[in-house]
């Protein structure tokens, strides 16, 4: 062991034993109370997934939506979107889901629980842009359709190109947050993953 | 309170230096180390159930705590898109003798390191074993120690 190498060692060591008095002197302080505690199994987790509530509401939204265009007399092609967007949303949702429980997540070892934190944002950001664009295709059909049958064809246009702009902010925002946070999660899985491959 | 609330809340007390350890090396702010320990309770109750079945509450813990602590960091980067700048204003020791200035020279390299390297030095200087920082973490123990030695490179680096 030459001099440089015993020098670190022995700094590392002190380290140890700085960090272990540092922890006794947690260990004296009180850090918790009764209160913190009872709120923490009371409390409801800071969600980072929609809440499981969700899901049916949103299906019994859907199946009310279809009802209704029935009800209403609504245009075919009106009636056959909604029906679309709930076929292929909802089990799009569950795709997203997969494999993620939310009171489990974190119970994962780090690499694990990273890998599945990414392949859920990454799908959960394709079925958000899936549904804007979905939605903005529905609002071009809608416009176009509007124009056939003459109502206030400029009007229709103009709120066309408003949702449009819209969708785009949205999902611009969304991707250049959700760009951020994959990152974050790669630098992790890269670091970890740096001699096991 | 029921058995269960009763043997969580004898758990927490138990291990409550090492949750605030774990708080206390990812964030110096007061405030933020609040809210991570109190968002590691949360996640540790709601987590609990799943947890019982497996054997080693120390690895659960530690499990539960950095990854709370990565996400919530995580989350920073996504709203700020910065590294979280760690202050070192807080100082567990109120004097200014020797051991206090070793404690937060201690913090200030660590705090150099990134958020993987920073977690696995924290489990390092927890006394775990190689094989316990590869079960929390995810890697082998050849992994460990490779890990290892290239942190303490990088402390080395930064002129320890």
């Amino acid at each position: 062991m030459n001099k440089e190498e015993f020098d670190i060692n022995q700094e590392l060591e002190q380290m140890r034993q700085d960090y272990a008095a540092l922890k006794e002197q947690f260990d004296k302080q009180q850090i918790i109370n009764e209160q913190l505690i009872q709120n923490a199994m009371k409390k409801d987790v800071r969600r980072l997934f929609l809440s499981k509530k969700s899901i049916p509401i949103g299906i019994a939204f859907a199946i009310l939506a279809v009802i209704l265009s029935y009800v209403q007399g609504m245009a075919w092609w009106l009636r056959l979107a909604i029906i679309i967007f709930s076929i292929i949303f909802f089990p799009g949702v569950y795709w997203a889901y997969k494999g993620v429980r939310e009171e489990e997540i974190y119970n994962g070892d780090i690499l694990s629980t990273t890998e599945k934190l990414r392949r859920f944002k990454k799908r959960y950001i394709l079925l958000e842009v899936g549904s804007c664009l979905y939605f903005f295709a529905f609002v071009v059909a809608a416009t176009l359709f509007m124009t056939s049958m003459n109502i206030s064809a400029e009007l229709m246009w103009r709120r066309g190109i408003l949702i449009a702009l819209l969708c785009v902010g949205t999902l611009a925002l969304e991707y250049s947050s959700a760009k951020r946070l994959l990152n974050a999660c790669d630098d992790i899985i890269d670091r970890l993953k740096m001699k096991d491959e | 309170m029921d058995n269960k609330e009763q043997a969580f809340t004898q758990l927490v007390r138990k291990h409550k230096s090492t949750i605030y350890s774990v708080c206390y090396m990812f964030s110096k702010d007061t405030d933020e180390i609040d809210d991570l320990f109190q968002e590691i309770l949360i996640r540790l109750w709601k987590g609990y159930d799943s947890f019982r079945a497996e054997s080693d509450v120390r690895t659960w813990i530690y499990r539960v705590s950095l990854n709370c602590c990565l996400n919530a960091d995580k989350k920073k980067r996504r709203l700020t898109g910065n590294r979280v700048p760690l202050s070192v204003d807080i100082d567990p020791f109120e004097d200014t003798d020797d051991r206090a200035l070793q404690t937060k020279r201690l913090y200030a390299r660590i705090n150099q390191l990134g958020l993987v390297d920073r977690a696995i030095i924290l489990l390092w200087l927890e006394g775990l074993s190689y094989e316990e920082i590869g079960s929390i973490m995810g890697i082998t123990v050849k992994n460990v120690s490779f890990q290892l030695h290239r942190i303490k490179e990088e402390l080395k680096k930064s002129n320890l």
